[in-house]
């Protein structure tokens, strides 16, 4: 079975939330944005356009979360790749080690519960609350396949508007030439910082 | 409680003092909450004739049943004080991040009365409040106050809303912000800088409860479909800067202090040129399905580096109406208004009327302090905002509104002094918008766009908008009622065109969300009361007929160019209309509540406007 998450396009996220009051609707049926599985992420930095992006659990392959959890409380669902939790007694003790781990800051502490949530793909419903309400569907469940097949475009997008930019302004085609090169070469940067 | 979360926060500054007061159920139905809650409040907690700066004046956040949930554009709250700059009720909405975190606080509502002793700042930590010392925070910007009240919190989650230094220094115009967003209007900044109060910073961990979950979620997946279509185009591609194009067409766009109506150079701060030129993202507020917020960059030259949210209010009265076509310096001049915390509107009606001044040489480079205050300068433009925000010399008596302001000033100054009951106007030229210009005549809160959308029959053609006439009466009361009920719902009104029917939709969300049964006419019923106890508290703060006036200008020198050419509105224009709205209110001729009208409404408020 092909690997899928919850992916956010930062281009179209405008980071109004709405995904985190989706999610808790769904499952706890009320509305608290820390019962959320997804968490929206504002950067604003005064300087630098204001960054949005919605983060959620990846379904790595080997998962950090599960390896430093203490008391075993987390695993991997053979058939569905979702992380579980063991919420029972010498289960999840609330010790944070996963959400700290976890590159995304995924696992989070369910605040009256008392235990950690992750996404669960809304697994039993037809389709994710988050997916369904993103009123500028910037979320997306995708396969890792498709999230490269996604950069690639972007990537060929880029060179096409330098390259059209670049025939307006009659630079000459060495010049063209090289800024592909940095484009190809700071979105390789970019790609690889963000690993 | 469904939807409310059902207590009011009362904070005493000068004791200091805290107290949580149950949100009575009565009051939920009757005024629904923001501007109705707040004014209800003021009502009863601000004695009557309180001087604005005086520690019994109130200042009112409230927020409303949708805030915390999933419906569109909910998280608004509605600051509500008795105004400085107009001495009538002031209110004014800001919303986004703040509003939820309100809500998740626990409260509806917050009422801050007195004044700390030193410049202290508000901790509302769930059920645990305190006033911390604020001295650290002294002349510190809107923008640098948020961090550094997250830096002394240690938590960078924490949500601020503050003052500038303007809101420091009492300027009467201001205002209060929150996460990119602002009450911008009526001086809430100056209130709240009299009672020493620099920023009120909140956490909340609670969660809000809805009677119907199901039906609602199902509604709003609706709502967000229909917030992507035509219903919002305008505010998502190129937001409110459209107007610009627009309004200069129809020759409404106030230009060089409403001595014109359309500007030669209207392409060069146009909606399409901001996009094209300046805007680097579109961001949304916290549940807003639409984002209209257009963060503007200057690139290059001598104001490169600002960034802002640029809307067409603040384009109208810092661009055109100061003459001024260089983009980057509005982008500047928004940016320092938002920092110093200064209304965008009133800054730039203030600053197109010293340049009158100037240029009819009424004042001197003596009087500005050496600024050379010609229209079409932008370099005077951000010198004038600088010297206002801080009371610096010229800019102490700037500092007071273009009222107080041009009868200080005096010599004839007052004929182009452009507000309604010293509230500086919005960017639509009245005089040819006469539905419009009734609005903003009655207003409570002086000269606003945004109390009655009296300009929507005027622009789209529905009614005549070069003849006055006596049916724009009622067209200006339900537009002022369907405003109340948006302020208090307290929703965005960027999502009114997504709805069919109006007030059946929203009397249906209301229930659905709070579990509380409302009719179609308790609810447009609650939007009249609203109305109506504005008006009962400038009664009781000494309104008179004569409080309902537009700007001698308006009444005097017809329009000379465009479209509009020698439009004009009249004594007799307005009084014909001013005596059918009050007739439509069911008010006496001169503008006064009846006991029938206060009885039919349960208004508990004298004619007077005293509590009974």
């Amino acid at each position: 079975m092909t690997r899928q998450f919850i992916i956010c396009d930062p281009e179209k996220c405008v980071g109004c939330q709405i995904c985190e009051l989706a999610c808790s609707a769904r499952k706890e049926k009320s509305f608290n944005p820390q019962f959320s599985r997804i968490h929206a992420v504002r950067l604003n930095t005064l300087v630098e356009p204001i960054v949005n992006v919605a983060l959620t659990c990846m379904l790595c392959e080997d998962p950090v979360c599960v390896k430093v959890c203490a008391p075993k409380a987390l695993s991997i669902d053979q058939n569905t790749g979702l992380v579980i939790v063991d919420a029972g007694y010498s289960g999840c003790n609330e010790c944070g080690w996963c959400g700290i781990s976890c590159e995304f800051g995924a696992p989070t502490l369910h605040p009256i519960k008392r235990v950690i949530t992750l996404c669960d793909l809304c697994i039993n419903d037809a389709e994710p609350a988050c997916t369904l309400a993103c009123p500028k569907e910037a979320l997306s469940l995708a396969a890792i396949g498709d999230v490269i097949e996604l950069v690639q475009s972007e990537v060929a997008k880029k060179i096409l508007k330098d390259f059209s930019h670049a025939r307006e302004n009659s630079i000459s085609l060495f010049e063209r030439v090289g800024r592909i090169a940095v484009t190809l070469q700071s979105h390789r940067h970019e790609h690889s910082s963000s690993r | 409680m469904f939807g409310y979360m059902g207590r009011i926060l009362h904070v005493d500054l000068s004791k200091p003092k805290f107290s949580v007061q149950p949100l009575p159920e009565a009051l939920c139905k009757q005024y629904i909450g923001g501007v109705g809650f707040s004014t209800r409040l003021l009502f009863n907690h601000v004695p009557p004739q309180t001087h604005p700066f005086h520690p019994d004046n109130a200042l009112i956040f409230a927020t409303g049943p949708f805030a915390g949930t999933m419906f569109p554009t909910g998280n608004k709250h509605s600051v509500t004080t008795k105004s400085p700059l107009t001495g009538f009720i002031g209110d004014s909405l800001s919303g986004s991040f703040w509003t939820h975190e309100v809500k998740k606080a626990g409260y509806d509502v917050i009422v801050v009365k007195g004044k700390a002793a030193e410049l202290s700042y508000l901790f509302i930590d769930d059920d645990h409040v305190t006033i911390r010392d604020a001295q650290f925070l002294k002349s510190h910007t809107i923008p640098e106050t948020e961090t550094l009240v997250r830096e002394d919190l240690e938590d960078r989650t924490v949500k601020v809303a503050s003052i500038g230094i303007a809101g420091e220094k009492q300027v009467l115009f201001a205002n209060i912000a929150n996460d990119r967003r602002t009450a911008g209007r009526t001086g809430g900044g100056a209130v709240m800088g009299s009672k020493n109060l620099k920023a009120i910073a909140v956490r909340g961990t609670k969660t809000v409860y809805v009677a119907d979950i199901e039906k609602l979620v199902e509604l709003c997946l609706d709502l967000y479909k229909k917030a992507q279509g035509p219903a919002t185009e305008k505010y998502r591609i190129l937001g409110t800067p459209s107007n610009v194009l627009t309004l200069n067409r129809i020759a409404c766009l106030p230009t060089r202090n409403w001595q014109q109506a359309t500007f030669e150079s209207a392409e060069k701060v146009s909606g399409e040129y901001m996009l094209e030129h300046h805007v680097t993202n579109i961001v949304a507020c916290s549940s807003c399905p639409i984002a209209c917020d257009h963060n503007c960059t200057v690139k290059q030259g001598p104001y490169a580096g600002a960034t802002t949210s640029i809307d067409y209010e603040s384009l109208y009265a810092l661009g055109p109406n100061c003459g001024i076509d260089y983009f980057p310096a509005i982008i500047k001049a928004c940016e320092l208004c938002d920092q110093y915390g200064i209304d965008t509107i009133s800054t730039g009606v203030i600053i197109a009327w010293v340049m009158e001044c100037y240029e009819r040489g009424l004042i001197t480079e003596k009087t500005t302090h050496g600024v050379e205050a010609r229209f079409g300068n932008h370099d005077a433009v951000i010198q004038l905002i600088h010297m206002m925000a801080q009371r610096r010399g010229f800019g102490e008596v700037l500092g007071l509104g273009v009222k107080k302001a041009s009868e200080k000033i005096g010599k004839g100054s007052e004929h182009f002094a452009i507000h309604v009951k010293g509230l500086e106007l919005p960017g639509y030229d009245i005089r040819g918008l006469k539905t419009a210009a009734l609005g903003w005549a009655v207003s409570a809160r002086g000269g606003c766009h945004n109390k009655s959308g009296a300009y929507e029959p005027d622009i789209s053609g529905e009614v005549n908008r070069f003849q006055a006439e006596i049916s724009r009466g009622k067209i200006v009361m339900d537009s002022e009622d369907f405003v109340c009920i948006m302020d208090s719902l307290a929703i965005c009104k960027f999502l009114r065109r997504c709805f069919d029917n109006f007030y059946t939709e929203l009397a249906k969300v209301y229930t659905i969300i709070t579990g509380i049964n409302l009719t179609v006419n308790e609810l447009k019923q609650a939007g009249e009361r609203i109305s109506n106890l504005k008006k009962a508290f400038n009664i009781r703060e000494g309104w008179t007929r004569q409080d309902d006036s537009l700007p001698t200008r308006v009444m005097k020198d017809p329009i000379p160019d465009g479209i509009a050419k020698g439009s004009v509105i009249t004594g007799e224009e307005l009084d014909m209309m001013l005596d059918a709205y009050y007739k439509a209110r069911g008010w006496s001729q001169t503008g006064l509540l009846t006991k029938k009208k206060m009885l039919e409404l349960e208004l508990n408020v004298d004619h007077k406007g005293a509590i009974q």
